[in-house]
């Protein structure tokens, strides 16, 4: 009796998990997992994405470009990831169609807090003691490379914290925390409450934003168009105008 | 005390959810490594940094939530009603909703952290930043405790010994705290737990610079991007620790000296 | 140290007067429920009357004003209540609480010399968990006596003891008591007896009478006072060596007031044989008819309530009785009459 309940209600909870999966695998939604820094410039491409293929349904998820890795790593469905970095890319190479396409490019900045109010004006300004500055920690992607101009400027920094995300130094940044913090030119441009200082030679660390089909992919046709549309002029103007470089 | 039958598939469901994603932490660890992954030296910082700031922050909600309790006590109505909405208020806010309100009061630019920071005092990124912050979240567990030991066991032996001569302070120290022992052991086992698995207003509030205020959990973020394998391995430690804790503070009353 | 007090607790219904003199023993005697404990608390402090005045020697210790009220810990009131209250610590920690203003040494010392006067001195190291129910009364006697009380308040100090344990504490209180100004309650007229020099007798919340043991116990003015003493009060107007009863009866007694003044006498209800029928007129009662109103059941007899009379009722008897069943009742000839 207790067991035929128990495999009753199994019955019941499969059956809404496969009408979720079935949802999920309509020939018409594309699924795109995209880097956290591509959130709002990725709604107008895509909006011109769906234009261009009427009937089809963008549906794209925004995280670290780690934890999207580790998700498709995990075997979640989706159609196309954009990463933040080429490192992160490399990780999934085994689970993508075709060769990674390279569609947009950033490059760091430092931010302040609106008005300037520590007056900082350049990359060694930073390495002052009197100064609180909070950076990426060396272990994530907008670490390594901060760390990288950091040590082309020869410069030492003294961060009072290494976060975890640009959003959680944009967020001291922008709370009047932190005097100063280094992020990526976009995300500086997407913020509220904070403002760029450029560094001088930034341009020496270019990151790069790779995208590519995955392999997992229920209409691998579509993934690998919308990759395509990622470097066309629609996506190209949209990029620009958010702050990226175009490679 | 036994239900109906029908509760049994649901009791187990239950079961199956809460012990499913424990059960997925330990498959997902490499055993083999585990050892080398916590002793590691970033691992072994953030789990002394962890221990050290929440055995702080359990001192400071001893002698601070055990009075709170106290005044919970000797209000009354709708004042006690309103106070303990306030006191409690840290237990289910979402952790990031505590981060920013501790930030906007002791933050560089907070309502008392400006002023501080005027006089050459700041709090911001530094070690006692993260122990205010457990505290924050920590004190509810003790406040709540010795407010419902207090409630539980009225005042006759204190008005006994009041007509012996005794001061309030001598009442205190030799019949209601030595009676309130239990409820003051379970409030801090609870707010010790609570203190080590604080993360988000460490996060917002604190920082995360090693070994001046990223605890074990900020690690276990950070690491989780880029080494999976220590967040799991750092995840099991608190994990143990979490089950330890619980296991102390609900213990059954006959190991608690309950006579 | 002579205790003059007026308490009144609204909630539970209390407004109390009492007093006692500068080592006496005042016996509070009522039922359960009369409030008797409620006053011993608010004399003590540790429940807040709503109303006080409380002297001791002269000293307002509580007046109209709560703002002015000496505090429970400097009146020198030491209430000891029916649960003991022992804290939990042992029992020689426990006498040597009270000992006012002494140094840890000597308030161990004055601990010990209780615990021996009380002959617990070899239970000094128990915890009061490991204590019988005697014992554990013997302690809360030594730590309340520990505390040299100015006034000693003791709540119903036999309560929940086996016989044995009562009767040794008994004992033991009338020699601790003697110089001891002393409030107890209990609703047993005998300790109230061998106990108290004077006697309150309590009724709802009410001291209906107040004055000295024998007075009241032996010469009960109320119905009520007479049931707690464990008589009946015999009412009736005096007619030359006789008192008439209201039922029409009269019975011969021994001195009271003049004639026409109303008068009572107080005979134990054991002491009143019954009969159905109208005995013969002779011997030492006179038989007065009267009809029962209730019958309430005493262990081993019944007593029959009648509108005059009440009598202890043997059980065969009593099974043959009713309300309303009509008795003759033997009230003893030349019982002492009082004025009412």
């Amino acid at each position: 009796m207790r067991l035929r309940a128990l495999a009753a209600l199994g019955v019941a909870c499969a059956a809404a998990l496969s009408a979720c999966a079935a949802d999920a695998a309509e020939g018409d939604t594309l699924t795109v997992l995209a880097a956290a820094s591509l959130a709002e410039v990725l709604e107008p491409i895509a909006a011109s994405f769906e234009d261009e293929h009427p009937g089809v349904d963008v549906i794209a998820s925004y995280a670290g470009s780690s934890d999207l890795a580790a998700q498709i790593l995990e075997g979640a469905p989706a159609d196309v990831f954009a990463s933040a970095d080429e490192a992160t890319m490399d990780k999934v190479a085994d689970l993508v169609t075709g060769t990674p396409v390279v569609f947009a490019t950033n490059t760091l900045t430092i931010a302040v807090p609106s008005g300037n109010p520590a007056v900082v004006a350049t990359l060694a300004d930073l390495a002052d003691p009197g100064i609180v500055s909070v950076i990426c920690a060396p272990q994530v992607p907008c670490g390594t490379a901060t760390a990288s101009l950091a040590a082309l400027a020869g410069v030492t920094l003294t961060p009072a914290s290494e976060e975890a995300n640009v959003t959680d130094v944009l967020g001291k940044v922008a709370s009047g925390q932190a005097d100063a913090g280094i992020v990526y030119v976009t995300d500086v441009a997407r913020s509220e409450g904070v403002e760029a200082v450029p560094i001088e030679g930034a341009e020496a660390v270019v990151n790069r934003y790779p995208a590519a089909a995955l392999a997992s992919s229920d209409t691998p046709e579509l993934a690998t168009a919308f990759v395509d549309h990622l470097s066309g002029e629609a996506a190209r103007e949209a990029l620009a105008a958010a702050g990226f470089g175009i490679p | 005390m036994s239900g109906p039958r029908w509760l049994v598939p649901l009791a187990l469901l239950g079961a199956l959810l809460v012990a499913a994603p424990l059960v997925g932490l330990m498959a997902r660890a490499s055993w083999g490594e585990l050892w080398t992954l916590i002793t590691a030296p970033e691992s072994l910082e953030a789990l002394a940094l962890s221990l050290r700031t929440a055995v702080a922050s359990t001192a400071l909600v001893i002698v601070l939530g055990v009075p709170l309790g106290f005044a919970l006590r000797a209000v009354h109505g709708r004042v006690r009603a309103a106070l303990r909405a306030v006191l409690l208020a840290p237990l289910v806010l979402p952790p990031v909703v505590g981060g920013l309100a501790l930030l906007y009061a002791f933050g560089r630019r907070g309502l008392i952290g400006a002023p501080l920071e005027d006089a050459g005092i700041s709090v911001a990124y530094t070690t006692a930043a993260v122990v205010l912050a457990q505290t924050f979240v920590a004190m509810p567990f003790m406040v709540v405790s010795i407010e419902s030991a207090l409630a539980a066991r009225g005042e006759r032996r204190e008005a006994i010994a009041a007509t012996l001569g005794a001061s309030r302070t001598r009442i205190l120290a030799r019949i209601t705290l030595p009676a309130l022992g239990p409820a003051l052991a379970t409030g801090a086992v609870l707010a010790f737990a609570r203190a080590l698995g604080e993360f988000g207003a460490t996060l917002t509030f604190a920082g995360s610079l090693a070994g001046v205020t990223r605890t074990a959990p900020l690690e276990i973020y950070l690491a989780r991007e880029t080494d999976p394998d220590a967040a799991v391995a750092l995840s099991l430690v608190l994990l143990v620790v979490a089950v330890a804790v619980v296991a102390i503070a609900y213990r059954p009353a006959a190991m608690r000296g309950v006579r | 140290m002579r205790l003059e007090a007026r308490v009144a607790v609204l909630a539970r219904g209390v407004d109390a007067t009492v007093s006692v003199g500068a080592g006496r023993t005042l016996a509070v005697l009522g039922p359960n429920g009369a409030g008797k404990s409620t006053v011993l608390e608010a004399l003590a402090d540790v429940t807040r009357p709503d109303r006080a005045s409380v002297t001791l020697d002269g000293r307002e210790l509580a007046g109209p004003r709560r703002r002015t009220a000496v505090p429970a810990r400097r009146r020198g009131i030491v209430l000891l209540s029916q649960d003991d209250a022992l804290f939990p610590m042992s029992v020689l920690d426990n006498v040597a609480f009270g000992p006012r203003s002494a140094r840890r040494g000597d308030a161990l010392a004055i601990a010990r010399e209780q615990l021996a006067r009380v002959g617990c001195e070899d239970l000094a190291e128990r915890r009061p968990g490991e204590l019988s129910g005697g014992q554990a009364r013997r302690v809360a006697i030594a730590r309340a006596l520990a505390a040299e009380p100015r006034v000693l308040l003791l709540d119903e100090p036999f309560a929940g003891l086996d016989v044995e344990a009562a009767s040794s504490i008994r004992a033991l209180l009338r020699t601790l008591l003697a110089d001891v100004t002393t409030v107890l309650t209990t609703h047993d007229a005998l300790d109230a007896h061998t106990l108290a020099d004077d006697v309150a007798v309590m009724e709802s919340g009410r001291v209906v009478e107040h004055g000295t043991a024998a007075d009241v116990l032996a010469r009960p003015r109320t119905r009520f006072a007479a049931r707690m003493a464990g008589r009946v009060l015999i009412e009736g107007t005096m007619r030359g060596g006789r008192l008439a009863l209201d039922g029409g009866s009269s019975v011969p007694v021994e001195g009271g007031p003049g004639a026409g003044s109303r008068a009572a006498i107080a005979v134990h209800p054991a002491a009143i044989p019954v009969a159905l029928d109208s005995p013969a007129r002779a011997g030492a009662h006179a038989w007065v008819i009267d009809e029962v109103l209730a019958l309430e059941p005493r262990g081993d007899h019944v007593r029959a309530h009648g509108a005059v009379v009440s009598a202890d009722v043997d059980p065969a008897l009593a099974a043959t009785l009713a309300v309303g069943t009509r008795l003759w009742c033997g009230v003893p000839r030349g019982m002492p009459a009082y004025a009412l």
